[in-house]
């Protein structure tokens, strides 16, 4: 696997950003706004959404109380960015305690299709979650603080 | 007049009910190539001509688009050069006159798909079309 991956590597043609570029050019009109970026409705993907203290509408309940409702454990209470402290147990390569996360919340998501509230009712697409990383061009999950304050022992403290 | 309405009331009942129940159907099923075709007005935008304009090798031995580009480009993150980057940036660089985001949407599932059973995602492919 390694040395067919390191074939891959060594016949790997590379044709530089700027050969590309009047591909890039033929994909823009040409004028106007270089680098500006379109506005985000929802700047920290889960957190952004996942704001309601009560069960319903469940789609948009907290995530530490839809957390304890379904018993998963007490890392909810400790992790302070959200979904990027999740990774601690539910690693993207799926080597963590626990399992892969994109997997879950794709599933969660988008099961049933376009009957899924997600994208029934809140018109949820990939963006929601994902942004563009400019700087490597990598799509990523987006981040934020978690809305909920933390507790020791079930009771809350003060950060 | 009664009549009438109540045929279309029953004929709009039928039709609602008739595709209740059926996904959203994907208008690009096949990824690159199902945007990608020779005629977009008067441009032929097929990728065998859009490469041939930057100078691209001849990419007449490719079947499955973009699967078989993989044959010579990576797509390691860690290369910073690789494919997705490339792809990428064309088509969300400057996304305010992109022609992908301000005309078809931007949306990565033109591109992408999602297995909604095990929530893997992956890449639609398709037969070239030249």
């Amino acid at each position: 696997m390694m040395a067919r991956n390191l074939r891959n590597r060594e016949r790997t043609v590379s044709i530089s950003m700027r050969r590309m570029a009047p591909l890039i050019a033929l994909s823009l009109l040409g004028f106007g706004a270089a680098g500006a970026a379109l506005a985000d409705d929802y700047p920290e993907g889960c957190v952004s959404c996942h704001v309601g203290d009560e069960p319903k509408p469940a789609a948009a309940y907290r995530l530490d109380l839809q957390l304890a409702e379904i018993g998963h454990g007490k890392g909810g209470e400790r992790t302070k960015e959200i979904p990027t402290g999740c990774y601690r147990c539910h690693a993207s390569d799926g080597e963590g305690a626990a399992g892969a996360l994109g997997p879950y919340i794709h599933v969660v998501h988008f099961q049933g299709g376009d009957k899924n509230p997600f994208l029934k009712k809140y018109g949820g697409d990939c963006s929601s979650c994902h942004s563009m990383d400019p700087s490597s061009w990598q799509a990523v999950a987006k981040s934020g603080d978690r809305n909920w304050g933390l507790t020791i022992g079930g009771v809350k403290v003060e950060e | 007049m009664k009549d009438r309405i109540r045929v279309l009331w029953v004929a709009g009942l039928f039709s609602l009910t008739a595709f209740a129940g059926v996904a959203v159907a994907d208008e690009f099923p096949e990824g690159c190539v199902s945007c990608h075709v020779e005629k977009i007005g008067d441009v032929d935008f097929r990728l065998n001509t859009l490469l041939e304009q930057i100078g691209h090798r001849k990419v007449d031995r490719l079947k499955q688009v973009p699967r078989d580009c993989g044959r010579c480009h990576t797509s390691d993150p860690t290369e910073e050069e690789n494919f997705t980057a490339m792809i990428h940036e064309i088509h969300f660089d400057v996304p305010k006159i992109n022609l992908f985001v301000t005309r078809f949407d931007g949306a990565c599932i033109h591109c992408h798909q999602v297995d909604t059973e095990t929530g893997e995602a992956g890449l639609k492919n398709g037969p070239k079309n030249w």
